[in-house]
C-alpha cells in the first residue's frame, strides 16, 4: 500500500472526526440551554451566562496551553500549582510596593521557567511527562507553603492590577477579553505556524518527526514553557480577581484543564489537538455546575456528572470511529 | 523489526541485573542512618512501630498500583476507591452488627470497581488514564452523597477496630496483613503466569495477544486486583480512624504511585517490583516520619517527596540507557 496516501487518508478522517465531535458538542450546549431555559428563568439571560464564561476563562487558559502539551503526548499535571507560584510572586512583590510591571514579568518568567524546568526533565533527564510534572506539582506546592508560611498574601491590590481581574472593557469583563485575545493568537500558532505543525507531527509520530529533521527536544521545552507561561496569566488574573494568594490555589485545576481538552477532542496520546474544542471543554464544565447550581441539586452530583461526561464524550469517540472503520 | 531487535537486545540486560531495587534500597538504608543519628527518637520501638503503620496504607495501594503500571496502565481512581469502600464497610457494619459482613461488602465494593474501570478500558477501548480519572470524580462524588453530613461513623465495634488498633505477636494487625498480602502477591508477581503475562503485556502487548495472551481478561484482573488493594486500605484505614470522612483517600493515588515509582516500577509498563514499591512506600513514610521527629514543618515534605522521585526515576533512566549501550 501506498503510505503517504493512507497517511493523508488517516489526517483527513481525523479532521473530520474533530469537527464531528465539535458538532456533537455545540448540539449538547445547544440541548442544555434548551432544556434550563425551560426549567429555570434565570439560566438563559446575558448576565448568566457571561458569568458563566468568566468562570470558565482560568480553566480554559490553561486549557489553550494543556491542549499543545497533549498534542506533543505529553501531559502538564503541574499548571495548578504554576498559577499559585506566578500568582504569588506577582501578588508578593506588589505587596512591596514594586512597579506593576515588573512585578507582572516576574510572575509571566516564574511561569515560564518553571515549564521550561518540565520540558527540560521530559527532554534531557528522559522522565516521562506525568512523573516530570507530578514532582514539579509536589515540589511547588511545598514551596509556596514554605513562601507563604501557610499565611496568604494579601494587601497587593494596586489600582492598575485590580483591572486585571476585575476590570471592564466594552462591556465585557477584562478576563473574557484576555481569553479571546489568547484564543486568537494560539489558533494561529497552533494551525498557521511551523512551530503548531511540528507540535501536531511530533505528536503523531516522534521518530518520524525526529528524522525529518525537527528538533524534538527543542520543541518539547518551548510546548511545556508555553503551558507554564498560560499558567501564570491565569494564575495572575485569579490573584487579581480573588485580592488573596492562598498556597493551595489553583489545586486541582489541572484536572479540570486536561478534562477540558478532552472533552474537546485533544486525543493524550497525541497528534490531534483543537482549540476551540478546548474551549467549548472548559465552558460545559461550568455550564453544568451552573445548571446544577440553579437546579438546587446537591452541588455533590457536579463531580458524578462531570466524571460520567468524559466517559460519555471519549466513549461516543470511540463508538463513531470504529462504525467509520467498518464503512471503509 | 526494529522494535522487535530492540526488545530482544533490552532483554537479556533486564535479567543480567540481579537486584534492580538496590540503588534505592540504598538510598532508604541511607535515610533510616541519618534519622536514627539526628533523632533519638528515632529508633524506638514505638516509632519505629508508628512508622510502619504509617506506611502500610499507602504500601497496599501501591501494590496494587504495581501491578497496573507494569501492564501499562494507571489508575487514578484508588483514592476514591479507597474511601467509598471504607464507607460501605462501615454502613453494613451499622446495618448488621457484623464486622465481617462489614469489610466483605467493603472490599466487594473495590473489587466491583476495578472490575468496571477494566470493562470500560478493554471493552470501550478508553484510555486507562481517563477512565480511572472519570470514574475517582464519580465515586467520590458517589461517597460524598453518600455520607451527606460530611462523615460515615458510629461503626466503632471492637471486632472491627481490632483490625487496626489491635497487635499480634508484637506487630500493630495492619502491618501484618500487609506481609500476608505482600507475599502473596510476590508469588502471584513472580511465579505464576498471570505475573509473567502482565509483564509481557506491558512490555509489548501486541507480542502478548499474538502469542496467546488473553489480555482483555489479564487487564481486567489487574484493575480489580487494584480496586480490592485499594478496598482493603480503606477498610483498615476506617476501623483505624472509626470514622469515613468524605475527603477519605483523597490524593492517595499520586501517593500511591510515587512509592511504586520510586521503587523502580516503569511509567511506561513492562517492569515492576513488588518489593520497590515496599521500599518507596518506607521512604515516603521515613520522610513524614522524619520530619515530625525533627520537629520541621511538614511543608517540606512534598518539596523533598519531589525531588526524590526526580533523582530516583533519572538514575533509573539513565542507568538502563546505559544497559542499553553496552
Amino acid at each position: 500500500m501506498n503510505n503517504s496516501n493512507t497517511t493523508a487518508l488517516e489526517a483527513t478522517i481525523k479532521k473530520n472526526k474533530i469537527d464531528r465531535q465539535l458538532i456533537g458538542l455545540v448540539i449538547f450546549v445547544a440541548a442544555i440551554m434548551v432544556i434550563m431555559s425551560i426549567l429555570s428563568p434565570s439560566f438563559l439571560t446575558a448576565s448568566n451566562l457571561t458569568n458563566v464564561l468568566r468562570q470558565s476563562v482560568f480553566i480554559m487558559l490553561l486549557g489553550f496551553g494543556m491542549t499543545f502539551v497533549l498534542t506533543t503526548g505529553g501531559i502538564d499535571l503541574s499548571v495548578g500549582v504554576v498559577m499559585a507560584l506566578s500568582g504569588g510572586m506577582t501578588g508578593w512583590l506588589l505587596s512591596f510596593n514594586v512597579n506593576i510591571v515588573p512585578a507582572l514579568i516576574a510572575g509571566f518568567a516564574m511561569g515560564t521557567l518553571v515549564g521550561a524546568g518540565n520540558g527540560l526533565m521530559v527532554t534531557k533527564l528522559r522522565i516521562t511527562p506525568f512523573i516530570a510534572t507530578l514532582a514539579t506539582m509536589s515540589i511547588g506546592r511545598g514551596v509556596m507553603y514554605v513562601w507563604t508560611n501557610s499565611i496568604p498574601f494579601r494587601n497587593y491590590m494596586v489600582g492598575g492590577f485590580r483591572f486585571l481581574g476585575q476590570g471592564n472593557v466594552l462591556g465585557l469583563q477584562f478576563p473574557i477579553i484576555v481569553a479571546i485575545i489568547a484564543f486568537i493568537v494560539l489558533q494561529f500558532v497552533f494551525r498557521k505556524t511551523r512551530f503548531g505543525r511540528h507540535v501536531t507531527a511530533f505528536g503523531s509520530n516522534n521518530e518520524s518527526a525526529k528524522i525529518s529533521g525537527i528538533n524534538t527536544d527543542r520543541l518539547q521545552i518551548k510546548v511545556y514553557a508555553l503551558s507554564g507561561f498560560m499558567a501564570a496569566l491565569s494564575g495572575i488574573i485569579l490573584a487579581s480577581r480573588l485580592e488573596t494568594v492562598h498556597p493551595e490555589m489553583g489545586k486541582g485545576y489541572e484536572l479540570d484543564a486536561i478534562a477540558a481538552a478532552i472533552i474537546g477532542g485533544t486525543s493524550l496520546t497525541g497528534g490531534k489537538g483543537s482549540l476551540i474544542g478546548t474551549a467549548l471543554g472548559a465552558f460545559i464544565i461550568y455550564l453544568i455546575s451552573n445548571a446544577i447550581n440553579l437546579l438546587n441539586v446537591d452541588p455533590d452530583w457536579e463531580t458524578i456528572v462531570k466524571g460520567i461526561l468524559i466517559l460519555v464524550v471519549v466513549g461516543v469517540e470511540f463508538l463513531s470511529h470504529s462504525a467509520n472503520k467498518r464503512k471503509l | 523489526m526494529m522494535a522487535t531487535e530492540k526488545a530482544l537486545k533490552g532483554r537479556p540486560s533486564v535479567h543480567k541485573k540481579k537486584f534492580d531495587e538496590l540503588g534505592i534500597l540504598i538510598v532508604a538504608i541511607a535515610l533510616f542512618i541519618f534519622l536514627s543519628i539526628a533523632s533519638p527518637h528515632f529508633l524506638k520501638f514505638t516509632n519505629i512501630q508508628n512508622l510502619l503503620l504509617q506506611s502500610v496504607f499507602v504500601m497496599l495501594v501501591g501494590f496494587g498500583m504495581t501491578f497496573v503500571l507494569t501492564i501499562g496502565g494507571i489508575d487514578l481512581s484508588v483514592g476514591s476507591i479507597l474511601g467509598f469502600s471504607g464507607a460501605t464497610c462501615g454502613l453494613m457494619i451499622i446495618a448488621t452488627g457484623s464486622a465481617a459482613a462489614g469489610v466483605l461488602t467493603g472490599l466487594v465494593t473495590g473489587v466491583g470497581f476495578g472490575f468496571l474501570n477494566g470493562i470500560l478500558i478493554t471493552k470501550l477501548k478508553i484510555a486507562p488514564f481517563l477512565v480511572t480519572f472519570a470514574m475517582n470524580s464519580v465515586i467520590r462524588g458517589i461517597l460524598l452523597l453518600t455520607s451527606s453530613n460530611g462523615s460515615v461513623s458510629g461503626f466503632g465495634i471492637d471486632d472491627f477496630t481490632w483490625l487496626s488498633q489491635g497487635y499480634a505477636i508484637g506487630l500493630p494487625v495492619p502491618v501484618i496483613i500487609t506481609i500476608i498480602v505482600f507475599v502473596i502477591l510476590l508469588f502471584l508477581f513472580k511465579f505464576t503466569s498471570f505475573g509473567r503475562y502482565i509483564t509481557a503485556i506491558g512490555s509489548n502487548k501486541q507480542a502478548a495477544f499474538l502469542s496467546g495472551v488473553s489480555t482483555n481478561r489479564i487487564t481486567v484482573i489487574v484493575y480489580m486486583l487494584s480496586g480490592l488493594m485499594a478496598a482493603l486500605s480503606g477498610v483498615l484505614l476506617a476501623a483505624r480512624m472509626s470514622s469515613v470522612p468524605s475527603e477519605l483517600g483523597a490524593g492517595y493515588e499520586m501517593d500511591a504511585i510515587a512509592a511504586a515509582v520510586i521503587g523502580g516500577t516503569s511509567m511506561a509498563g513492562g517492569k515492576g517490583s513488588i518489593i520497590g514499591a515496599i521500599i518507596g512506600a518506607m521512604i515516603l513514610g521515613m520522610i513524614s516520619n522524619g520530619l515530625d521527629l525533627l520537629s520541621v514543618n511538614q511543608f517540606y515534605r512534598q518539596i523533598i517527596v519531589g525531588i526524590i522521585i526526580v533523582v530516583a526515576v533519572a538514575l533509573e533512566r539513565l542507568t538502563s540507557l546505559k544497559s542499553e549501550k553496552v
